[in-house]
């Protein structure tokens, strides 16, 4: 190989590496806005999202040569221009195609970036299917991959209003209009409305004559002339006027285009007088013009089209503008954020001299030290904290599929989208979610003949939402099916030794019983779940994140699983506490108070030990004990009371040093597997604090009290 | 070549279109609407066999429109979202898809779905 040919090589595999999260995030979107265009099959909007994906796709993947990537990409997007040029609909039948098409394009990727072998077959029968369905003769505008040309300054696009009122005897002169109207296409984005005043009832009406005109907004960077030339054989016997709108840049403002009204006027259609007219609660402005006849139907959708032309530019506009951020790898984020935590430690330390009375002019330093560390820790997770968004519309092709192969109905609402979550907790929680919302539709929503004899509708609703509760985010996962069998629940874990058969649990401790290893109630075993692992992956995975899980559920009314994950996995607000010499870290999101341990508030029954607080009996831990710290019990020992899951639970501690903020630190590999302990963090003076594991502290309480 | 029949099915005059409905039947599609419009109470065109239409068309049926509202007759037209109908519709800018339901849907036949 010559040093040009591995140079070469070499450029290729960098700017692969470069573009693979591109990559995926491209067939991401392509994913999303076939799924928008499902629900709007005929949004131009929805149309353009999906042809721009394809677009895109082809473009990159064609400069970091990936041929046959860029090529299959053209054939799919020929069949999009021909849609967005009105030849083609897209059809149920089209979009399921272009599915399995977007579904290729991702074997393709995992070909190269994760070692997957793709079907070339696949490959060849969609670009079969896609052929069938571009129209015969359709010439795509796109251009077929090729070596990427060299930037060419563009005119700055402008936008018209166009009104083509052709001579009645058009059609006689052999002029198909719609041949004109496709030319204007052809120079931008464009809408066009016909205008149908004109057309007289059958009476009076000859079929060879031409009755309807034209209204079109076309923004284009082509030009007045090139819009003229359209128009150049038939300008002599049609009245055409061409009014350019976006004078002195009012498209590029920020305030509301003009109103209906002033449209009007602008175009002729309505006097200015008219415009006293004012519109009232119960009808809009055009409404009140159509009924009193002072403006006709069309002008009035004619001049509608022009704001929401004018609104789609803008919203195009913003979206370029919002894409003008950088990409950077998440390594490097994750490194920054790691400093971060050091700059924290190394702070607290210069904090805690400081304090130690070595001068005023020091303690000033320390104390701007400690504001502007704060201000660069919070800046720098705010930089990795990601819309929980990312992974919710991952589920809308999720329901989509499962729910046709099941035959069932479900209609997936999602809420809170733009809560955003550490980008580390997101990428975690994504295969659980995806098998919990699996579960709902395969086990919670029930077949539509079945919902309706239970007086429900037909189709079942998933509703996925997302809000902040202090520093976690609550996900809860909703279905209206037919909930959990409470029953056949208990059944099964008597069966399986789980519990004993007069065991008292409530309904919140049963449901959770499906969260065990091993456990399920399902009586067949199905592709999708059922086989009685997941549940206790799921939660292994959510306890994995210092989250909780929590299910609830109504028979015949469904079931909501309700996830608490912390915001952020690398820096929490902790609770500093000392045994001795040793330090002990509790998440400060899990303390719900602190008290004083005397002789007289602690009581012991059946082995626990329990303390009353203000007449409520909460059991307590030494963590002297509990992790054998040496020394002797103080007379009076400090409790910080704790709540998981609606259960509280005390930790007797020596002294409580107050709040800080603890930068997590995985324990090495010899200590990782220590119960009750999740992480450590360096303090201020160089030592090392434990942070306890507090719902596994508590789990061992409820186990006892099990015991008891 | 153009192929339109009529008959009348539970009091309603059925005219079905199929084949090429363009300039060059825009005569016998217009006098086609006219004697239905003439003889039935309400008028259904059925359009999904139609292989190619133009302009005329798409007005004669707005032509046909506007005459059974001023008769006080019912007019409907099956097929519309069926190819090559649904393009043709986008094309032209008949479809109408910005001005509410509520004010047009006796002034115009051709409202998006």
């Amino acid at each position: 190989m010559s040093d040009m040919d591995m140079n070469e090589t070499f450029d290729l595999n960098v700017l692969r590496d470069m573009f693979k999260s591109e990559a995926y995030e491209l067939v991401g979107e392509l994913e999303n806005a076939l799924l928008a265009l499902e629900e709007a099959p005929r949004d131009k909007d929805v149309i353009g999202r999906v042809f721009r994906a394809l677009h895109t796709i082809k473009g990159s993947g064609g400069a970091c040569g990936f041929d046959s990537i860029a090529h299959f990409a053209h054939e799919v997007e020929t069949l999009y221009d021909a849609i967005r040029n009105d030849q083609a609909a897209a059809t149920s039948e089209v979009i399921n195609l272009t599915l399995a098409a977007r579904d290729q394009i991702v074997a393709l990727f995992d070909e190269f970036y994760r070692n997957k072998a793709a079907d070339p077959e696949v490959t060849e029968q969609i670009i079969a299917q896609v052929r069938k369905l571009v129209p015969a003769g359709f010439i795509a505008k796109s251009k077929k991959p090729a070596a990427p040309a060299p930037p060419v300054e563009m005119p700055a696009p402008e936008t018209f209003r166009i009104r083509f009122r052709p001579t009645r005897n058009l059609f006689l002169t052999g002029t198909d209009p719609l041949n004109l109207l496709g030319e204007l296409r052809d120079l931008g984005k464009c809408e066009v409305v016909a205008q149908l005043d004109d057309i007289p009832a059958l009476s009076e009406y000859n079929a060879e004559l031409c009755y309807v005109y034209w209204d079109v907004i076309l923004t284009t960077d082509r030009g007045l002339d090139a819009i003229k030339d359209v128009f150049i054989f038939v300008q002599d016997s049609s009245e055409v006027t061409i009014q350019p709108i976006d004078i002195d840049g009012v498209l590029a403002g920020e305030e509301e285009y003009k109103r209906l009204g002033e449209i009007l006027v602008e175009r002729g259609d309505l006097s200015p007088a008219d415009t006293q007219i004012t519109a009232s609660e119960q009808k809009r402005f055009g409404e009140i013009l159509v009924d009193r006849g002072v403006v006709p139907t069309d002008r009035i959708e004619s001049a509608l089209t022009e704001q929401q032309h004018v609104r789609d530019l803008r919203r195009e506009r913003q979206k370029v503008e919002e894409v003008s951020s950088i990409r950077v790898q998440s390594q490097k984020l994750d490194k920054l954020v790691d400093l971060v935590g050091e700059l924290v430690t190394v702070q607290a330390r210069l904090t805690q001299i400081a304090a130690s009375g070595s001068g005023a002019v020091l303690l000033s330093i320390a104390e701007e030290v400690e504001r502007l560390t704060a201000e660069l820790r919070d800046n720098s997770m705010s930089i990795r904290m990601v819309p929980i968004g990312t992974i919710f519309n991952k589920f809308k092709r999720v329901v989509r599929d499962l729910s046709k192969t099941l035959g069932k109905s479900v209609e997936l609402v999602m809420e809170g989208s733009e809560t955003e979550l550490d980008k580390t907790v997101i990428e975690k929680i994504h295969d659980p979610m995806v098998h919990l919302v699996r579960n709902c539709i395969d086990h919670g929503i029930e077949m539509p003949d079945a919902r309706v004899a239970a007086g429900k509708p037909g189709h079942g609703t998933i509703r996925l939402t997302a809000e902040h509760s202090g520093a976690f985010v609550l996900i809860r996962i909703q279905d209206d099916g037919a909930g959990m069998d409470a029953d056949a629940i208990r059944r099964k874990a008597v069966e399986k030794g789980l519990i004993a058969a007069d065991a008292q649990l409530g309904e919140s401790d049963l449901y959770s019983l499906v969260l065990l290893p091993g456990f399920s109630t399902a009586a067949q075993v199905t592709d999708v779940s059922g086989r009685g692992v997941g549940m206790d992956v799921v939660k292994q995975a959510i306890d994995a994140l210092r989250g909780t899980i929590e299910l609830q559920s109504v028979r015949g009314r469904g079931t909501t699983i309700t996830l608490a994950l912390p915001l952020t996995l690398a820096i929490i607000d902790g609770f500093l506490t000392r045994i001795g010499e040793v330090h002990f870290v509790i998440p400060m999101s899990l303390v719900d108070e602190c008290v004083e341990l005397t002789e007289t508030a602690s009581v012991s029954s059946s082995g626990r030990t329990l303390l009353n607080v203000r007449g409520e009996l909460v059991p307590y831990i030494r963590l002297r004990e509990r992790f054998a710290v040496g020394g002797e019990r103080l007379a009076i020992e400090q409790v910080v009371i704790t709540r998981v899951e609606n259960m509280r639970v005390g930790f007797v501690v020596d002294h409580i040093v107050g709040g800080h903020q603890t930068v997590i630190k995985n324990l090495g590999r010899m200590y990782r597997h220590v119960d009750g302990i999740s992480g450590a963090t360096i303090l201020g003076d160089g030592s090392v604090a434990l942070i306890l594991d507090v719902p596994k502290l508590v789990q061992g309480v409820e186990r006892e009290g099990a015991r008891a | 070549m153009a192929d339109i029949r009529r008959e009348t099915r539970e009091g309603r005059e059925v005219l079905t279109f199929s084949g090429d409905v363009t300039v060059l039947h825009a005569e016998a599609v217009a006098s086609a609407l006219r004697d239905a419009l003439s003889s039935g109470a309400a008028i259904e065109i059925v359009a999904d066999q139609v292989t190619a239409a133009d302009v005329t068309f798409l007005q004669s049926i707005c032509a046909a429109h506007r005459t059974a509202a001023s008769l006080g007759k019912e007019i409907s037209v099956r097929g519309e979202a069926q190819e090559p109908l649904a393009s043709l519709l986008l094309a032209a800018g008949f479809l109408r898809q910005t001005v509410g339901q509520g004010t047009t849907r006796k002034s115009c036949i051709w409202l998006a779905a």
